[in-house]
């Protein structure tokens, strides 16, 4: 495979958020440094506070960066041009769908600010609607939509330009199953089409389904990253057990202490190499489960368990 | 630079508000004005004596007139351009577009300025009509742009306090600080002149006594000091040239930084 250019170039790239009378300053991001390579969807992992956001509004001009250079296709983000900005889409974390609008007017008047042309819309914007499962909605107006239908109809406005990069902040939080499948679907469909997509996400099940590369960052930095699978490899034994309380005692030779263990309360997980080594030594009374080890155990061991504001 | 065509789709959005909104947005702005002008024409007219061949309600009509974008354009540019850059954050999903923070702003400004035009045509109508209270029909034509030009100043001083303030609630300020006195001490419903000189100076810092300056004369068919009309279209304009650049900057550090 030939190396493209990075979509994406993040270097050292720093956002301080000036003190604001007793407030002190707030360090959001940290000197932090990724690539994006087009036609991917990159996920950018973190707790609460971590820095995601003010990554993604950096990255779509919302705010400004304090240091470091940050450019979507070789151009410094303050510096891009109208065109190239008609390229770039953003699913913000908070719809801000247009309250005096109906639901096909939002769509149509997003698509002109974008300079699509009028008849172009006029065909797009009933697609667009089809697409999310929105036509039943398109004289609604927004305070008249689910949550659900809400998220569909912001990606829908995302899509309205027909962009290269995507830029979606927790395009799923607070959905349904029904409707994160849907946008499961979705994502995957315009990964096909070339697009490149960059994500964050808190459901680790949903980055490990969707990205194909994975950015760790906390308190500002960058930890680690790379595909879900090296990411998983590198930080987690392949096996997790998850006993019930109480455990029983070990029998044979290896001790179940000798084990990396963390215990969640009503049960213990424990991470493990010989995953049929380990079952031999758990008496026929325990109740387990067994599961591969995931991105899940991956984010709370390079983060910490330690809740977040 | 800001781009035309991008406030141009701004202000297709704000066509698209208002063709929904029309009804209730025009009669309130309409209504308000109407109750002020029959009020005071009749009730001030009634005792007042009339000055130059003018009656009072004629006097009225042009302040009445002009200081209909003192009430709409502010509050648009206070509780509105609040609502969309820090309630609903409308303005960083347009930000998100090929749109520019100054070009929301001027379409924002642009919008309200013209939408508080057509209640002033109904009432101007009215007044030449019904009250026989409009002398100048040509005159009233002619001021439509200094109206325009007005309405964008008192929107742009509006939106500095909206890109200064925390908190809706200190919109208070807005209406005892300036709407208020500029609606009283502007010309509206008196000659500005009687008044003892702090007063007039006062009154001068009031885009509305400006405005009124020069549309007075041309409502009333009466000959303009042309030095005058100069140095109010020149503050006028100054005006809203800062207040927009001030805002601007303030809206950055909030919005950007």
């Amino acid at each position: 495979m030939t190396a493209k250019a990075p979509l994406i170039t993040a270097e050292n790239l720093t956002k301080t958020y000036p003190a604001q009378g007793k407030a002190p300053a707030v360090h959001a991001v940290q000197g932090v440094t990724f690539v994006v390579q087009p036609g991917t969807c990159t996920g950018l992992l973190g707790p609460n506070g971590a820095g995601k956001s003010t990554t993604m509004r950096m990255l779509m001009g919302l705010t400004r960066k304090s240091g470091g250079s940050l450019s979507i296709f070789g151009t410094d983000t303050e510096s891009l041009s109208r065109t190239q900005r008609t390229r770039i889409s953003l699913v913000p974390q908070d719809d801000n769908l247009d309250p005096d609008l109906t639901v096909a007017e939002n769509l149509f008047v997003y698509g002109l600010f974008f300079g699509i042309a009028r008849a172009t819309l006029k065909d797009r914007v009933p697609q667009l609607l089809a697409y999310m499962q929105l036509e039943d909605k398109a004289d609604a107006r927004v305070s008249q939509l689910s949550g659900g239908m809400k998220r569909r109809l912001t990606l829908a406005r995302a899509l309205v330009n027909d962009p290269d990069l995507i830029i979606m902040d927790e395009p799923t939080t607070g959905l349904d199953p029904q409707a994160r499948v849907m946008i499961w679907q979705r994502v995957l469909e315009l990964k096909k089409q070339g697009k490149t997509i960059l994500l964050t996400t808190h459901y680790m099940d949903e980055a490990q389904r969707l990205c194909d590369h994975i950015i760790l960052i906390d308190h500002g930095t960058v930890l680690d990253e790379g595909t879900p699978k090296q990411l998983i490899a590198r930080h987690s034994k392949p096996h997790v057990f998850d006993v019930t309380k109480p455990v029983p005692a070990a029998l044979g030779k290896l001790k179940l202490g000798e084990y990396e263990s963390e215990d969640v309360g009503d049960s213990i997980l424990y991470y493990v190499e010989d995953a049929i080594t380990f079952r031999k030594q758990l008496p026929e009374t325990a109740t387990y489960l067994h599961r591969p080890a995931n991105m899940e155990d991956v984010f709370l061991k390079l983060t910490g368990r330690k809740l977040r504001e | 630079m800001p781009n035309l065509p991008h406030i141009t789709t701004l202000l297709i959005r704000f066509w698209y508000e208002y063709r929904q909104l029309w009804t209730s947005l025009f009669l309130r702005d309409f209504m308000d004005r109407l109750i002020y002008l029959l009020a005071f024409g009749f009730g001030m007219g009634g005792v007042m004596a009339a000055s130059h061949g003018n009656s009072y309600m004629a006097f009225l009509v042009p302040g009445i007139a002009s200081a209909t974008g003192v009430f709409v354009v502010t509050m648009a540019m206070t509780y509105g351009v609040w609502e969309r850059s820090s309630n609903t954050h409308l303005w960083q999903a347009w930000m998100a577009t090929p749109l520019r923070l100054l070009e929301i702003m001027l379409a924002e400004l642009i919008y309200a300025s013209l939408r508080a035009l057509p209640s002033v045509v109904i009432l101007l109508l009215l007044a030449h009509f019904w009250l026989h209270a409009l002398p100048s029909l040509t005159g009233a034509l002619l001021a439509f742009p200094v109206l325009l030009l007005a309405n964008l100043a008192m929107g742009a001083v509006a939106m500095c306090f909206t890109a200064h303030i925390r908190r809706p609630l200190h919109f208070a300020y807005v209406n005892t600080l300036w709407t208020t006195p500029m609606f009283l001490f502007g010309g509206t419903f008196f000659d500005m002149a009687h008044a003892p000189l702090p007063m007039q100076y006062l009154s001068q810092i009031f885009p509305l006594t400006h405005v009124i300056g020069i549309v007075r004369p041309l409502m009333l068919g009466q000959p303009l000091n042309l030095l005058n009309v100069a140095t109010s279209l020149a503050i006028l304009t100054a005006l809203t040239v800062a207040g927009l650049a001030y805002a601007h900057h303030r809206f950055q550090r909030r919005l950007l930084d």
